[in-house]
């Protein structure tokens, strides 16, 4: 007899997949931007690269940012 | 201290919210705690004819609203318990977010829980419902749409503010998860990744039009049991659903 119940799990991944592919325009470049500002406070960076790939679990996300310098951090500017 | 404020979701029409709200709500007023189960589904309002209290309506929410009553004055308290329906009434301009949650605020002093049936879709009605509450409970049942449908909640669900999200399973048969013809509750919760926190077995009773208040419910008894024991103790231990099934149990069962 046709197993239903695995033929359904294995339709539903690729339908929940499929709903999650459109990821809304504009969204990845404003979470790139804020990753940008996060690591500028410790490197000079020269750019920031940043993908989202849906998947089945949720999404798979790769940054990669390439910079020229680690930034000294501060120790206060007034020393007097 | 405030109630715990619990919105009841689905995305999808006809999956049980209402039926899951009032079970559920019964079962925690039978363990001893104070229960308001208010029906946020303007219009389309059911949750007072789940619990047999229909003819006992005086006021309901938009009553509230437009100032004919107090809060308090418009909950029908259902049996001998501390369970208590607020009921939705018509649409109303004054039923706004804001307004919405600030009677459900009002309410929040004086009992340990409040369930919210959220309308199905995603509009206002449900972004009236979310607002209010502090946690959600998605329901789904086996059906490829629900499950889709929930997934898509539980997205949405993420632009709130809500301490805690998971997902109650209803309407499953043992049997046929047992011979492969239905999901089982446990892939279902591996697609939806939430923890479980109920699954109700299917029940002709409810059908019927057996309500809790009338001690008509036979198999969901149980599980409305352990469901009411996750929500109170923050846990989301697995009712077994499968073991009425199985064994001679399970043999007569399929023979019927």
């Amino acid at each position: 007899m046709e197993n239903y119940a695995d033929k359904n799990f294995k339709r539903l991944e690729k339908i929940l997949l499929s709903d999650k592919i459109n990821i809304p325009e504009g969204f990845a470049e404003i979470v790139r931007r804020d990753i940008e500002s996060v690591l500028s406070s410790y490197f000079e960076l020269n750019r920031v690269r940043l993908e989202i790939i849906p998947s089945a679990a949720g999404a798979e996300i790769t940054v990669s940012a390439d910079a020229s310098r680690i930034k000294t951090l501060s120790v206060g500017s007034n020393l007097d | 201290m405030a109630a715990r404020k619990i919105v009841i979701t689905s995305g999808k029409g006809g999956v049980g919210k209402t039926t899951v709200t009032a079970g559920l709500g019964y079962a925690l007023a039978a363990a001893g705690f104070g229960v308001i189960l208010v029906d946020a589904d303007v219009g389309l309002n059911n949750l007072d004819v789940a619990l047999g209290v229909e003819d006992r309506k005086l006021y309901d929410f938009s009553d509230i609203l437009e100032s004919r009553c107090r809060p308090g004055q418009a909950l029908i308290r259902c049996g001998e318990r501390d369970l208590f329906v607020l009921s939705s009434g018509a649409e109303t301009p004054a039923m706004t977010a804001q307004a919405f949650r600030g009677v459900i605020e009002s309410l929040a002093t004086s009992c340990d829980f409040i369930f919210i049936d959220c309308p199905a879709g995603i509009e206002n009605g449900f972004h009236r419902a979310v607002s209010a509450a502090d946690e959600a409970v998605v329901v789904t049942n086996p059906a490829v749409s629900a499950i889709r449908d929930a997934d898509k909640v539980l997205s949405l669900l993420t632009g709130y503010t809500l301490s805690s999200v998971g997902i109650a399973i209803n309407r499953i048969n043992g049997g046929k998860v047992l011979s492969g013809e239905m999901m089982s509750a446990a892939d279902i919760a591996r697609l939806l990744r939430r923890p479980t926190l109920g699954i109700i077995p299917e029940d002709a009773e409810i059908l019927l039009g057996k309500t809790p208040a009338h001690n008509g419910r036979s198999e969901a008894d149980e599980a409305f049991g352990a469901f009411a024991d996750n929500i109170a103790s923050r846990r989301a231990r697995p009712y077994d659903y499968l073991s009425a099934h199985r064994g001679f149990r399970g043999f007569f069962r399929r023979r019927a």
